[in-house]
């Protein structure tokens, strides 16, 4: 509201009120030019202002333009200003919202009914009244064509220069953002002021100048309506500077628009950098941890194997030998050759469990047996499952494969039961089914721990995400487990329930 | 005697390669070598050894060198490998390669090694 432009167009404006007030006193024109004027701007207004406006400018006109025409009138031209006024002052600050439904010509057309209706009802009641107060007798015959012929001219002025002019599609665009519409408020009606005083002085001029009743020896009449059709090219001309100004800080605001939106993108993109860069510094540690645990148990493995192959071989020799010699005690015999032979395959068996889950390559071409994996993981655990923890086993009778990677199928399922284990405090039992379901191998390991709350739920696969104190575990397991699953083309749910227990769900694909 | 079948095993445990004789020759003729060199000599010395079945872990030349280096001089006959590691690619490209015929896994189960060999022959 502060910039040039909008000061400039209100003085011109102002100046045109002026001038068409002071058009009266000169009596420059005859009844027409007055009644148009005090018509023409409340229409314009009631165009910015829809309905509520259009009421207000009926009841205006229909009330002074008696008094402006009350002979002897002894307060001059004051109540028309003051009334003027009055006029703009309300509308400009009560100026409601067009609403973002209205059609370009619609609402004009209901304004200039409902206006045209108050006004010429108030006109004939008031001044009817009036006039016969103080003695002077208009016909309604005269009063009528006056104010049809008004009416008709107005009509078609306003509308046309609506339309042309494009104040309609000047609110439309500022009906996107209306805080600047707020703003504008009060230019809009300078605008419509505008565009009317310059429809209405080209026809008055045109008029004069062409018509045989016209003025034309009435020098200082030609002269007013000159300045009439100046001011309002001036004022025209201003329009389109501010349209251009209203356009320019609109397009601001969508630049700033797109840029905010920009802005939001790129940070979404940077997050998801973030997390992905987060997940794959899990997996390389977990990857690295694997490596080293891999090498190390590699390694073992054959140095224990080859010892337990002394014994074995010894047991073997031995077992021979007293099928050979008759044993003089076989019983005792037989139980300790037993015995160690169930030591070594116990032996054996926990080795082979931990080469299996320290397997390194990445190859997923490998044959799972999910039983046997089950099962080599539950002899690893079994030194914390014992005391306590019921195993109980509900596999499938099919034996099935899945294709893809025995070492990472160990992790997970390490995994899983660990966790399972973890949240066993005293006693409790974990359940291990399989089962086949058309093309997919289902896994079901159930416990009876605690549970995990189910504001966590969601955020057990995340990397890092852990319930336990700092230092006990990474928050690594599931994750790992999650993202190993998901390698295998297969599915895994969790659901639990706090102080029940945990079932994991795992569905995976078989090989054909 | 003579007629039994000769089965060369090549160990650097000398404790292997003595239960591994004692429990093997009554059902076949055991030669045994305590390393890659001497297991070549005696194939050199002895042409009608069958089978060998050699140990992966040796110093100076390991089981799948030894078994690549004999199977050269004689590919008629059949190489298999016993180790205490578990599969390792090396073993799985040599038994799909036809380098070794049988992987054996330590310790040992009896019955199966006697199976393999019998088929083998």
């Amino acid at each position: 509201m502060k910039n040039r432009w909008f000061r400039i167009s209100v003085f011109f404006g102002i100046l045109s009120l002026v001038l068409s007030i002071l058009s009266i006193e000169f009596q420059i024109e005859n009844t027409t030019i007055t009644l148009t004027w005090s018509v023409i701007f409340p229409v314009i207004i009631s165009l910015a202002y829809g309905f509520r406006g259009a009421i207000v400018s009926g009841i205006f006109g229909g009330i002074w333009i008696p008094i402006i025409l009350w002979p002897e009138n002894e307060w001059g031209l004051i109540p028309n200003i003051i009334a003027y006024g009055l006029f703009y002052l309300l509308i400009a600050y009560n100026g409601e919202k067009p609403s973002s439904k209205s059609t370009p010509l619609r609402k004009p057309v209901y304004s200039i009914l409902i206006f045209s209706a108050l006004y010429v009802f108030l006109y004939l009641v008031v001044f009817h009244w009036i006039l016969n107060h103080t003695g002077e007798y208009i016909s309604y015959q005269t009063v009528s064509v006056i104010l049809i012929k008004n009416a008709v001219i107005f009509l078609i002025v306003t509308i046309f220069g609506e339309s042309l002019l494009q104040t309609n599609s000047l609110r439309k665009l500022l009906q996107l953002h209306t805080h600047l519409y707020r703003k504008n408020n009060c230019k809009l009606i300078i605008y419509s002021l505008s565009t009317s005083i310059l429809i209405w002085s080209t026809f008055v001029l045109l008029y004069n100048l062409f018509s045989p009743i016209g003025m034309k020896e009435d020098y200082t009449g030609l002269l007013f309506i000159i300045l009439f059709f100046s001011s309002g090219i001036i004022s025209r001309w201003l329009i389109f500077a501010s349209e251009t100004q209203i356009k320019a800080e609109l397009g601001l605001l969508e630049f700033k628009d797109q840029l905010e939106n920009l802005v939001q993108v790129r940070t979404r993109e940077l997050e998801e950098t973030v997390k992905s860069l987060k997940v794959t510094k899990a997996s390389l540690f977990q990857a690295d941890k694997m490596a080293s645990l891999g090498t190390l148990t590699a390694g073992m493995a054959h140095e224990i194997n080859n010892p337990l192959n002394f014994i074995k071989g010894a047991s073997d020799g031995l077992s021979t030998y007293f099928e050979m010699h008759e044993s003089i005690e076989k019983d005792k015999t037989d139980l300790l050759i037993n015995s160690m032979n169930i030591g070594i395959d116990r032996i054996s068996n926990i080795v082979q469990g931990l080469n299996q889950f320290s397997r390194n390559n990445q190859n997923m071409d490998e044959d799972c047996d999910i039983h046997s994996i089950l099962e080599n993981c539950f002899i690893i655990l079994n030194n914390k499952t014992k005391h306590g923890i019921d195993i109980i086993k509900e596999y499938s009778d099919k034996k099935f494969f899945i294709k893809g990677n025995v070492g990472k199928i160990h992790q997970v399922f390490l995994n899983l039961l660990t966790n399972s284990i973890q949240a066993i405090h005293d006693k409790g039992a974990i359940i291990a089914r399989t089962k086949i379901e058309g093309n997919n191998a289902i896994i079901e390991i159930v416990d009876t721990g605690c549970g995990i709350e189910k504001k966590n739920l969601e955020q057990i696969t995340d990397p890092f995400f852990t319930t336990k104190p700092p230092g006990e575990g990474t928050g690594l397991g599931l994750s790992i487990a999650y993202s190993i699953i998901t390698e295998h083309k297969g599915t895994i749910e969790f659901e639990s329930k706090f102080g029940v227990g945990t079932t994991v769900l795992m569905k995976l694909p078989m090989n054909i | 005697m003579g007629n039994r079948t000769k089965i060369l095993y090549v160990d650097d445990e000398l404790i292997n390669l003595q239960l591994f004789d004692l429990n093997f020759n009554k059902s076949y003729n055991v030669l045994v070598a305590d390393n890659g060199f001497t297991g070549l000599e005696m194939l050199e010395s002895n042409t009608n050894i069958s089978v060998v079945i050699s140990d992966m872990k040796m110093p100076n030349m390991n089981g799948l060198e030894f078994i690549k280096r004999a199977k050269e001089k004689h590919p008629q006959k059949r190489y298999c490998i016993m180790t205490g590691f578990d599969m390792t690619d090396e073993i799985r490209e040599a038994l799909v390669n036809g380098l070794i015929v049988k992987y054996f896994r330590k310790p040992y189960n009896k019955n199966e090694i006697l199976v393999a060999l019998d088929e083998l022959i």
